[in-house]
Order: C-alpha cells, then sequence, then structure tokens
C-alpha cells in the first residue's frame, strides 16, 4: 500500500483534472498532454537504451511512423479504432524487421544506424508525395480532441510505466541488462540475444507508436520535419539520462525536470531557448551520467518508498 | 542519357564530394581516435562558415584568406572543446560514455546553432559570397573553375592530412589510438593529448569545409546537425579507420546526390541516409572497414 | 579414452592470418579433472572459446557427449551443459550477485525450473561459493576474490556436466589458492567434470588426473601429471619459463 500510494494519488489526481471549471483547464491539458508524450517517448525509450544498453537515437522513428500510419489509414476510410491497431502492429512489424540487420551494428555504429534511420524516414516521407502529402504535410478532419487525448496519453503513461516496472523484474528484463552489461557473456550463459533484442525494440516500439496514431488525431496536422525531427529524436535520449537511465523511475523524472525547465525558459526568456536548453543538456551529459535518482538523497527515498532497485 | 549530360553530373558530384570527403575524413578521424559521435561537427563547420563571411564582409578580404585565417582557429576551438567536455566522460561505461558524449556534443550543436542564429539576426538567411570567376568551358562540359580551385585546396588538405598521419609522430601515435587504445596505452602514448589533437585537426577539417561552402554555396545557422549526419553517413559507409573507404564515401555520397538529384531533386538529398543503412545492413563494418 | 565427454577433432583456429590452434585433437574424460597447460600464446583461452562457440573452429569438430556441437552458438551450447569462467573476471558488472547468478538459472538451463526450486539452487549455489552474505551486492562492489567466486557461482548455475575454469587459481594468495583448489574439487565430487587451464603448476599437478600440454597451438602432450613432466618436448617447450619448468620438475 505504501509502495503505492506515491504512484495511485498523483495519478488519480491527474484523471480528476478535466473535470475542472476554469478557462485555464484546456491550456493545462494541452501542456499535460505533451508532457505525457515526453514521458512515454523517454520511458519507452529507456527500455533499449537504458536497460539493454543500446541507445537507439531512432526511437522517435516509431513515433513517426505510428503518427502518419494513422493518418493514411484513417484518411482511406479506416474506422479510427481499427486504424490505430493497424497503425501499432505496422510499427511493431517495421521494428521486427529493423532489429534483424540494425543489432548486428553495436555501440556507435549502432546509434548512428539508428539515428541515420530517423533522417531517412523525414525523406522519404517528403519524397512519397502520393502516399504522405509529402512536405506539405498530412491533414485529417478538425477537431478538438484535447479531452479525450488528455486521457488517453494520462492512461499510456500508466501503462508504459508498469511495463517498464514489470520488465526490468521480468526474466526478460534481466536478459536485457545482461546483454548491456556484456552481450558477449550473456550469450555465453544461454541468452539468446537475438531474440531478445528483437523482442526488447518490438516491444519499446508499441508505445511511441500508439502516441504516434494518437497525436495525429489529436493535432489534426503532421508534417515530416515535425514527427521525425533530429532534435526531438533526441529528447528523450536527455531525459531519460537526466532522470536516471537504467532505472525504471529514471526516464519518468528526467521526462518532468526537463520538461518543466524548457517550460521555464520559453516563459521566462525572449530569445535563446535553443541555446539554454542545450546548455541544460551538455550540463547532464557531463555532471550526471547516473542521473538524479541515482543521487545520494533520492536514492534513499527510493529506498524508504521501497522502489529501489537491485540492478542500479 | 545525353554523354555531355552525365560528363557534368560526374564532374558536378565529384567536386561536392571533395568538400564532403574533407568534412567526413575529420569527423571520422575525431570518432577514430575518441570512439565519439561529434554531433557537434557540422556545427563548427557551419560557425567557420559564419566568421568567414563576416571577416570577408566586414574585412572586405580575399574569402580564401579569410578561411585561412579562420580555419586554423578551429584547431584550438577543436582541442578545448576535447579538454573541457569529452575527456572528462572518458571513465564511464561504454554505453554510458555513449549516451554522456552524445548529449554534451548534442547541447554544444544546441548552442552554437541558437547563438549563431542570435547573433545573424534571425537566422533565417543565408550567408553567403559572392566572388566572379569565369567559368571554364570544354565543348559542351563546363568547368566551374571555382570550384575547381576548392577541388584543389581540398585534395591539398586531405593530402596533407595523410602525410602528417604517415610520418609524424604524432601522426602514428593517432593511428595507434585508432587502432588500439589499450596497446597505444601501454606504449606510452598520451591518449588523452591525441584525443585533443584528433579534435582538433578534425575540427579544423570542418572549418575549412565550412568556409569552403560558404565561398561556393552558402551556409544557414540550421545545416549543421543535418550535416553532421551526412558526414557520418559517409565515415560509416567508409569503415572506421580508412581515410580511404571515407573519401571514397564522400565522393560517392556528391556523385550520388548528383546524379539522383538530377532526376529528381528531393531523392538527391535521401541519397547519403539511404546508402547509409544499405550498406550497414550488408557490411556492418563499412566498406572498406575491416 | 572409451566414451570421453568431450572430444575435439583437428581443432584448427586462425585469427587474420595467425594460427593459434592448429589441428589439436584431445579427450576429456567423464567425470574428470583434466588440466590444460602451455606457456603464454600457446592457445589455452583459444581452445575454450572454440568449444563454448565464442569462436567456433575455423576447421575441426567438437563431440560433447557423443554429439557434434560444432558450429552451434554459444548459448545453445550452454544449455548443452557446458559453461566457463574468464581469464579476466567478466560478471555483469552492474548486477546484483542474486542476478549474475539467476542468469545462469533462468537461461542457461535446458529445462525450466519452477520458481520454488529457482530459489532453492539460487541459495544453494550461493551457500555453496560463500556469496550469501553478499547477495544483494552489486558485482562492481564486490573485491577480485569474490569476483572470481561469483564467475563460478554463475557458472554452476547452468547446471553443466562440464565447466572450463581459465586460470582461476592465478593472482590468488597462497591460502586462497588452497581454497580454491578445494572448490574445485566439490565441484568435481558433484559429478561435474572440470577441465581447467592453469599457470600454477602445483595446482594443475595436485588436481589433474590428466593433462593437455599446449605450445603455439599445438597439442606437444597429454597423459598423466607425471608422465607429461617427464616428456622431453614439454620440457624444453618450458625451457627459459624458469618458473615453470621448475614447478614441473617438483
Ligand atoms: N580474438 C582474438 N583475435 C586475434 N588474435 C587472438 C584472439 N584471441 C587470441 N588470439 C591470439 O591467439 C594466440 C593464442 O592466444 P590465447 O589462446 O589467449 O593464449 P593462452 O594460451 O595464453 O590463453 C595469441 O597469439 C593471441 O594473440
Ligand atoms: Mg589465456
Amino acid at each position: 500500500m505504501k509502495r503505492t500510494l506515491p504512484f495511485v494519488v498523483p495519478t488519480a489526481l491527474l484523471l480528476a483534472l478535466p473535470l475542472l471549471r476554469i478557462d485555464a483547464r484546456d491550456y493545462v491539458l494541452q501542456v499535460l498532454t505533451l508532457l505525457f508524450l515526453n514521458i512515454v517517448l523517454a520511458q519507452s525509450y529507456d527500455m533499449v537504451g537504458g536497460t539493454m544498453g543500446y541507445i537507439n537515437l531512432g526511437h522517435i522513428a516509431f513515433f513517426g511512423l505510428g503518427a502518419y500510419a494513422l493518418g493514411i489509414l484513417y484518411n482511406a476510410g479506416v474506422p479510427f479504432v481499427p486504424a490505430v491497431a493497424l497503425a501499432v502492429l505496422a510499427v511493431m512489424a517495421f521494428a521486427a524487421l529493423i532489429s534483424y540487420p540494425f543489432f548486428r551494428l553495436r555501440g556507435a555504429y549502432f546509434a548512428l544506424a539508428a539515428f541515420g534511420l530517423v533522417k531517412l524516414m523525414e525523406y522519404v516521407t517528403i519524397n512519397l508525395n502520393w502516399l504522405t502529402g509529402g512536405s506539405n504535410g498530412l491533414k485529417i478532419d478538425p477537431a478538438n480532441r484535447t479531452v479525450p487525448m488528455y486521457l488517453v496519453s494520462l492512461a499510456v503513461v500508466v501503462i508504459v510505466l508498469l511495463a517498464s516496472w514489470v520488465i526490468s523484474r521480468s526474466r526478460l528484463g534481466l536478459a536485457m541488462k545482461s546483454i548491456r552489461e556484456d552481450e558477449e557473456v550473456a550469450r555465453d550463459f544461454g541468452v539468446p540475444t537475438r531474440l531478445v533484442k528483437t523482442q526488447a525494440l518490438v516491444v519499446s516500439s508499441i508505445f511511441p507508436a500508439v502516441m504516434g496514431a494518437f497525436y495525429t488525431w489529436y493535432i489534426n496536422f503532421i508534417d515530416p520535419g515535425q514527427v521525425f525531427g533530429l532534435k526531438i529524436a533526441l529528447t528523450p535520449v536527455a531525459m531519460a539520462m537526466l532522470g536516471g537511465s537504467g532505472l525504471v523511475i529514471g526516464p519518468v523524472v528526467g521526462a518532468i525536470v526537463l520538461y518543466m525547465a524548457e517550460e521555464v525558459i520559453w516563459t521566462q526568456f525572449d530569445e535563446l531557448h535553443g541555446a539554454m536548453l542545450g546548455g541544460v543538456i551538455v550540463v547532464v551529459g557531463l555532471f550526471m551520467p547516473g542521473g538524479l535518482m541515482r543521487l545520494r538523497p533520492l536514492d534513499a527515498l527510493l529506498g524508504r518508498l521501497g522502489w529501489r532497485e537491485d540492478d542500479r | 542519357m545525353d554523354l555531355a549530360i552525365l560528363v557534368q553530373l560526374l564532374i558536378n558530384g565529384i567536386l561536392l564530394g571533395g568538400v564532403y570527403a574533407m568534412a567526413a575524413v575529420g569527423l571520422s578521424l575525431i570518432f577514430g581516435v575518441s570512439g565519439v559521435l561529434n554531433l557537434a561537427h557540422g556545427e563548427f563547420l557551419m560557425l567557420s562558415g559564419f566568421f568567414v563571411y563576416v571577416v570577408y564582409d566586414r574585412l572586405g578580404l580575399n574569402p580564401f584568406l579569410a578561411v585561412a585565417l579562420v580555419a586554423p582557429c578551429f584547431f584550438v576551438v577543436g582541442y578545448l572543446f576535447e579538454m573541457g567536455l569529452i575527456r572528462p566522460l572518458a571513465l564511464r561505461k561504454e554505453h554510458v560514455r555513449l549516451a554522456s558524449a552524445t548529449l554534451v556534443t548534442l547541447g554544444v550543436a544546441l548552442i552554437v546553432e541558437d547563438a549563431t542564429s542570435f547573433a545573424s539576426l534571425g537566422g533565417s538567411f543565408e550567408k553567403s559570397v559572392d566572388i566572379f570567376v569565369p567559368t571554364l568551358v570544354l565543348g559542351t562540359v563546363f568547368l566551374p573553375s571555382l570550384k575547381l580551385v576548392i577541388f584543389a585546396v581540398v585534395l591539398a588538405l586531405i593530402a596533407a592530412l595523410f602525410l602528417f598521419l604517415k610520418y609524424t609522430y604524432i601522426g602514428l601515435a593517432v593511428q595507434a589510438v585508432t587502432q588500439n587504445r589499450r596497446g597505444a596505452v601501454l606504449n606510452g602514448v598520451n591518449t588523452f593529448r591525441i584525443n585533443a589533437i584528433a579534435f582538433g585537426i578534425g575540427t579544423f577539417m570542418a572549418a575549412a569545409a565550412g568556409g569552403f561552402e560558404v565561398i561556393h554555396s552558402a551556409v544557414a545557422p540550421d545545416i549543421g546537425l543535418p550535416l553532421t549526419l551526412k558526414y557520418l553517413s559517409i565515415i560509416v559507409m567508409g569503415g572506421l579507420g580508412s581515410f580511404a573507404g571515407v573519401a571514397l564515401g564522400g565522393v560517392i555520397i556528391g556523385l550520388g546526390e548528383a546524379l539522383v538529384g538530377f532526376y529528381n531533386p528531393a531523392w538527391g538529398q535521401t541519397v547519403a541516409y539511404l546508402l547509409l543503412v544499405a550498406i550497414l545492413l550488408v557490411r556492418p563494418k563499412g566498406l572498406l572497414g575491416k | 579414452m572409451s566414451d570421453p565427454l568431450l572430444q575435439g577433432r583437428a581443432l584448427v583456429r586462425d585469427f587474420a592470418g595467425l594460427r593459434a590452434l592448429n589441428a589439436v585433437s584431445f579427450e576429456v574424460a567423464r567425470g574428470s579433472i583434466t588440466g590444460i597447460i602451455g606457456p603464454n600464446g600457446a592457445g589455452k583461452t583459444t581452445l575454450f572459446n572454440a568449444i563454448t562457440g565464442d569462436y567456433p573452429p575455423t576447421a575441426g569438430r567438437v563431440i560433447f557427449d557423443r554429439r557434434d556441437i560444432t558450429g552451434l552458438a554459444p548459448n545453445r551450447i550452454c544449455r548443452l551443459g557446458i559453461s566457463r569462467t574468464y581469464q579476466s573476471v567478466r560478471p555483469f558488472l552492474g548486477l546484483s550477485v542474486m542476478n549474475n547468478v539467476r542468469i545462469g538459472l533462468l537461461y542457461g538451463r535446458r529445462e525450466a525450473l519452477t520458481r520454488g526450486e529457482q530459489e532453492r539452487e539460487m541459495f544453494a549455489i550461493l551457500d555453496f561459493m560463500q556469496l550469501r552474505a553478499i547477495a544483494d551486492k552489486r558485482a562492481e562492489e564486490l573485491i577480485p576474490l569474490e569476483r572470481k567466486r561469483l564467475e563460478l557461482a554463475r557458472a554452476l548455475a547452468t547446471g553443466p556436466r562440464l565447466v572450463l575454469l581459465d586460470e582461476v587459481i592465478a593472482g590468488l594468495t597462497p591460502t586462497e589458492i588452497l581454497s580454491m583448489m578445494e572448490t574445485i574439487r566439490a565441484i568435481n565430487a558433484r559429478g561435474i567434470t572440470v577441465l581447467l587451464i592453469e599457470h600454477v603448476m602445483k595446482a594443475v599437478m595436485g588436481l589433474s588426473s590428466e593433462v593437455i600440454v599446449l605450445h603455439h597451438g599445438e597439442k606437444i602432450a597429454q597423459g598423466d601429471p607425471a608422465q607429461v613432466s617427464q616428456d622431453p618436448a614439454v620440457i624444453s617447450a618450458y625451457l627459459g619459463q624458469a618458473d615453470l619448468s621448475a614447478g614441473l620438475r617438483r
């Protein structure tokens, strides 16, 4: 009970938020929706990046692909719910397909190929004009979906957090960690590394795919630079690391902190937002390899809550 | 296709590829020695282009002289960049180091881009240098002489780097570290210093490329990251530790962009990434990699 | 040998122009402790890697329990009942001692264990290797001797029929050596065949019923320890390595 309270209470409060009758309600919901999106991306990125140690700089490709798949299917007349399901399945199939060649690469080569994939997707989307609308983007029937999107995002956040937690304590999660620590040794002790890596990538692709699909539905309009951007590709990495990559609690904390920092920067300063964000990212990379949640006081807090993990 | 057009495209492609090759060789040197994916590489290129423009514009200097003035300063920039921001990451676990370096270099990239765009007032306008040089005409083929001059300088710089690596003590140490870091340490090489020198030289190469970009085409604040990715594609294509491979990769990309771009400009820019992914799938260690 | 547990047939392993193993044939008897000795660079570790599939042999066959395992993936070979330790230890540094062992329990065995069996095995192994008190520590917090014991524990967790021990005694103090030798005997007493690489001659000679000698990638002798230490080829291979030849003559 004590262990679940810090999780259940905020979730319940956030769930009740749409009931508020204040003017700024929609604005608040929109801001939180974007935060939730960031949490989902960071948390699912870290399944492969933190738990398994493969720095997947191309994680955002799953998001963009889900977004486009939904848009295309929906505009082709597929009803919304089946369209989401199909979009997510398509992304999972894509993840399974690329996992074979990509996971022949290690370390920086893997990171780089995955990063290249983002740019490749952007250009391919631009070039496949007839299908995607090219650089003009893709529209679906406009509607205000603020409240349902908020609730869906919140639900996905809860699911991705639970999934991370379950995975980190599961047989699969242990294999993923062993791959992070030493892939050859893992193989020597019976871990079918190929299979595990594919499973991890496919699982991690589900969440950005879902968010991508709903994102198109929510925002009504997407274009290649927006969903396949190089900079947004890298924010989940920064968030995960800021909070504590490889810890279940890390990415979500990092996402919240970095997102808030961004909000502050944008509202408090007129210029040089990018540079300030860059400064924050440099500081994270330089001074906080373990992230916030591995700092002694916060680690102690986790210990008191009973949330501390054995492998950290 | 008309033969003359083909020849023209090949020439354009090779001239384009030369500048790519130079910046990519610089990045390859950095990656080879330090194992760091330097996401700020293209940013230094852009920044140097910006300074070259300013020197040319404000002081009225010959743009080539401006490059000769600006680019060497970037050796110092690269050297200090390594000392201050990359070296502290050295002792981290492999995947943590990779993620840290990604963030640090990305953060620097964001800062440089944003600051340049701020300093150039808005950032959307492009910096370019007009110098009139007559174009040589051979039959039906045009030889853009400005690009030829640049190409010659680029070749000279790559050759100089090659000789440096082959015949100087530091050059040999750089190669030793690229091939086997532990072994180099055991043989008394100061790898920190070598890392810094590699960053210095690599950044210098990028800076020179940036100067040339600004002379023959244009430089805008937001070109950095996409360019970095293109160069990274080239070095992966060429294979780690193989400068010949990287130079080849640069020319392949240049040719590919020129040829494909002739038929379909949109797909022209896609060539690099398509080739990157395709080659990695077939040869995980790159074209000429071992 | 009538029915060896492990058999190498004309094993060859090349590394970019270097022949690290050259037509090495050998047999390891069921239930034995067999030693492998040879100067540095002789190819001993390479032989282990060829057996486990880490670096599969360039030519030749590896037969384990009458089955040809040449070219199988390391994870499959592990499940067939071969596990190992590494010359320079490689525990999963970021994982707890228990999770290091758990990898072997969960993935290294052919049949799945129930939760209860898992727990029982886990604690049996931790007790056996004297790791129980530090079971919750991460491997990176352990001292070198504990890391070595952890490697052994992880190897035992896969329920092996054959363990390959690569210089587990090297670097230990004399008392630690004695206790490690006891441990190896105890492992063997559980019916696990042991193939061990050692530089400490006394240990090899004291433990092994059979010794294989490698030199420059070739097997130059195999036999019982007394016999091998008299072998002129072996003595000449060790010539100039004073400590080792002293050990041989002792
Ligand atoms: N992965 C490898 N790549 C290249 N050469 C190797 C590799 N592993 C071993 N070698 C070479 O094979 C030879 C035998 O090495 P090894 O089996 O480690 O010897 P040892 O008997 O000391 O264990 C050495 O010359 C070594 O350099
Ligand atoms: Mg050895």
